[in-house]
């Protein structure tokens, strides 16, 4: 693989797994002042199928019934993530069965009720969108507001993150102009995401 | 009476009701400071006859209208509401009133007769928009269980809901229409409104204040913070500007 990243973003990362997880976002953010190399641009593992390419299609599946709003539509809530821990994707291109295999490792994530946990939550579907999507979404100031890395590993082959690039943690921590700018970005994000249900796949 | 009372049987709108409960008020009347009221109104409702509440409909109908009820359950049935969808005595108010818009009364009239149907139901203040499913909604955010969402997601506490809830009551008394709410991993609640690109966001954790943010076009136009017992002015001009509730929106099923 000649396409991995630097010595010393590959430390950036393996860092990031001994913080808190509200924390890992911002634990990543020092990978953006690498001089060495562009960790976007490259693949952090030996399981990578390669980098993610702006083109591809992202799908998340935390479409969670507590981020639905009454018209059906997704919240900005469901891009939260992405400022604490990332936001976890599938590449659908790499993931076996492709879109119709992400929503049932979804489901399998999310399988509803059960008779020990009555409230489980089920998945009702996934958020599709394309990793230009979120890498082409900017501040106000003209800065980007998330990164896409290739978080590929041993059994998540296809995986990545969309990882915010500031205003890092709790929504509620911030102050009131960086909430909005926040808020402003998520929805952004939000905009681009086409939510598929599950029941018109199966 | 009774011819009404068979045809009505017919059509399902009898014995799918239940008897009368606190189920048939909303939940938010009971957790503020009606909750004396409300209840006093739910003695009186049980009092005043022992009618299953299809059957109180179409006699208030007929005590306030000097009407046959069986039109305004045809109505309920025209917006698409079968007996088993109209739990809760507001529904029954909405019939009520619907039905007044299609026989063409004065605004007067219609808010004189909505008083007096709303006094009998649940002996408050009436109010035009139905905020059920959000209160609903809140109560589900504060019964939530612990890693709800996986990720050490935490339930909204009684001090966020307070506050929500209080918010949301002055919404819905100044005719704004129902939001969205949603639950954060962190137990914040928001809550949402939204159409196409225009979105107001608050944010609410715990019941000292609460962040605005309103976006035009996508783009972040006011953020704000406020006590939580604030309803800022800007917001709501803002909220009537653009989420007013409407009142007339299910009348072109008639």
């Amino acid at each position: 693989m000649s396409h991995l990243i630097c010595s010393g973003c590959k430390d950036i990362f393996a860092g990031s797994k001994s913080v808190t997880s509200q924390r890992i976002a911002s634990a990543l953010a020092p990978l953006m002042e690498c001089t060495q190399c562009d960790s976007e641009a490259l693949s952090t593992s030996a399981y990578s199928p390669g980098i993610v390419a702006s083109e591809e299609e992202l799908a998340v599946c935390a479409c969670h019934p507590n981020h639905i709003l009454d018209d059906g539509t997704l919240s900005f809530n469901i891009v939260d993530a992405a400022y604490l821990h990332g936001m976890s994707v599938t590449r659908i291109a790499h993931s076996a069965g492709g879109e119709v295999g992400v929503q049932a490792f979804c489901a399998a994530i999310f399988p509803g009720p059960t008779e020990k946990k009555k409230r489980a939550k089920r998945a009702d579907g996934i958020a599709v969108f394309l990793a230009s999507d979120a890498r082409n979404i900017k501040h106000g100031d003209g800065t980007r507001a998330y990164k896409v890395y290739d978080t590929a590993n041993e059994s998540l082959t296809a995986h990545a993150d969309v990882v915010a690039t500031n205003y890092f943690g709790l929504m509620e921590a911030l102050p009131v102009e960086e909430q909005g700018i926040r808020t402003q970005a998520q929805w952004n994000l939000v905009e681009k995401m086409s939510l598929k249900m599950r029941e018109l796949l199966v | 009476m009774e011819e009404i009372r068979a045809a009505v049987a017919r059509r399902g709108f009898l014995g799918h009701m239940g008897d009368i409960s606190t189920r048939c008020v909303p939940q938010h009347m009971l957790s503020n400071s009606n909750e004396r009221q409300v209840h006093q109104g739910i003695k009186e409702l049980n009092e005043f006859s022992h009618w299953r509440p299809s059957m109180r409909l179409y006699n208030i109908c007929e005590q306030l209208l000097e009407a046959p009820a069986l039109p305004h359950m045809q109505l309920a049935e025209k917006f698409g509401w079968t007996s088993v969808e109209m739990p809760t005595e507001n529904l029954y108010a909405e019939v009520f009133v619907r039905g007044e818009h299609t026989e063409v009364l004065s605004v007067s009239r219609r808010r004189q007769v909505h008083q007096k149907v709303y006094q009998l139901l649940v002996g408050g203040s009436p109010k035009t928009n139905n905020y059920d499913k959000a209160f609903e909604r809140l109560k589900y955010f504060v019964e939530e269980e612990l890693d709800w969402d996986g990720c050490n997601g935490q339930p909204a506490s009684d001090s966020t809901a307070f506050a929500v809830s209080r918010f949301l009551s002055m919404a819905q008394t100044k005719g704004i229409s129902r939001p969205s709410l949603t639950l954060s991993n962190s137990g914040a609640v928001s809550v949402i409104w939204n159409r196409g690109r225009n979105y107001v966001t608050i944010h609410f954790q715990g019941c000292t204040k609460f962040v605005a943010i309103v976006l035009e076009n996508g783009e972040s136009k006011l953020a704000l913070e406020r006590p939580a017992m604030d309803f800022p002015k800007e917001l709501e001009d803002h909220l009537l500007e653009n989420f007013k509730e409407d009142v007339t929106f299910n009348l072109f099923r008639l």
